[in-house]
């Protein structure tokens, strides 16, 4: 069984999160989005991966 | 001295031999520190004087002593697990993990060739009081070295595992990106969110392609375990740049489900595209990989013409 799992999702457009697990957070502009990503994968050692609407998540491979 | 006593040293000596030449620190690393090679020596050592003196034993009718023959063979079979063991617990330290199906093959043959070291020694006891009733005391002392002499090399050609390059063809191909995914020959790798360890994936990393020759290449290529075992390889013979906390720059393996093609893509410290493709092709086929679905279909032929 897969032990990936989604630590947190960062994203610039709150419509499209919807009530989710996991902590989402709000960011502003893309480049707030890239940056607090960043440092959210650097703490969970997660992986940051890209929807390409605006969201992106962190996952722990 | 004893005729036993000298068959039986002669015996040890040509087991452990045996065990010597296949105790190697190779490329794989491992074993590569002296306690290892040392815990190895002894284990060998042990099994190839209880291959001697089984024989000696058998004719001297101590049979208790021959019985002891089996518990040693149980006794050999812990040296895998202590084996797959200890390679587990170094996983964890591991940046790129070695994999279970690595681990079990490496295990196998440590135990194997023990039993290898037991076989030559056991081997040469049975020639020499073969070849003792047609022969003087010194000239089947001399038949029997030479004789388990080619068994020996026998086993070392016959133990020894295939490599990667025997069974497809290895290519550096260009990383492209398509927005955040990473793509090497038409197959998409990952997904690459942040834009920085993408530009620097993008920069730095060596996308490899593997093209199976055959049906069988195909299927064991296609084995998570060997392509966990070539990563595993290459990152330690080529080093990699990466951390515990840049999963971004995580070797990986990713097949084409259309071709069978395997697409690597690899973040080294080595940029010599010959030295990369030479450490992919080195990587041993993992016996626990290697599949023949061409001997089934070459089966089925032979069943219709029936």
């Amino acid at each position: 069984m897969s032990k990936d799992e989604i630590v947190a999702i960062v994203t610039t457009d709150k419509n499209k999160v919807l009530h989710s697990g996991v902590a989402a957070f709000l960011c502003d502009n893309i480049e707030e989005r890239d940056n607090v990503s960043l440092l959210i994968s650097k703490v969970t050692e997660g992986m940051v991966h890209d929807l390409e609407n605006g969201c992106v998540i962190i996952v722990r491979h | 001295m004893h005729e036993f006593v000298v068959v039986s040293i002669i015996a040890s000596v040509v087991g452990l031999l045996a065990r010597l030449i296949m105790l190697r620190s190779d490329y794989r690393q491992y074993p590569s520190s002296p306690h290892s090679i040392l815990s190895h020596i002894v284990m060998a050592a042990i099994a190839s004087v209880l291959g001697a003196v089984a024989v000696p034993a058998f004719l001297e009718k101590q049979y208790t002593a021959v019985t002891f023959l089996t518990l040693a063979a149980t006794q050999f079979r812990e040296i895998r697990s202590v084996e797959r063991e200890s390679l587990q617990s170094l996983e964890e330290t591991e940046l790129v993990e070695r994999g279970q199906a690595y681990i079990e093959d490496t295990a196998k043959k440590f135990e194997s060739r023990n039993y290898v070291a037991m076989a030559s020694s056991f081997g040469y006891s049975v020639l020499y009081y073969l070849s003792k009733l047609y022969l003087n005391e010194r000239l089947s002392m001399l038949v029997s070295v030479v004789l388990i002499c080619a068994f020996i090399c026998f086993l070392y050609y016959y133990m020894r595992s295939g490599r990667i390059e025997q069974i497809a063809k290895i290519e550096i191909k260009e990383v492209k990106n398509n927005g955040p995914l990473i793509i090497v020959d038409d197959v998409v790798l990952v997904n690459i969110g942040n834009k920085k360890s993408q530009q620097i994936v993008l920069e730095n990393a060596v996308g490899i392609v593997l093209t199976p020759k055959d049906k069988d290449a195909e299927v064991t290529l296609s084995n998570l375990g060997q392509r966990q075992a070539i990563l595993s390889n290459c990152s330690i013979q080529l080093g990699i740049k990466k951390d515990v906390d840049e999963p971004d720059f995580t070797p990986l393996a990713r097949r084409n489900p259309q071709t069978g093609k395997i697409a690597i893509l690899l973040l080294c410290m080595e940029n010599d595209k010959d030295i990369i493709i030479n450490s992919v092709a080195h990587t041993p086929i993992l016996e626990s990989a290697k599949r023949k679905p061409s001997l089934f279909y070459k089966n089925l032929k032979k069943d219709k013409k029936v």
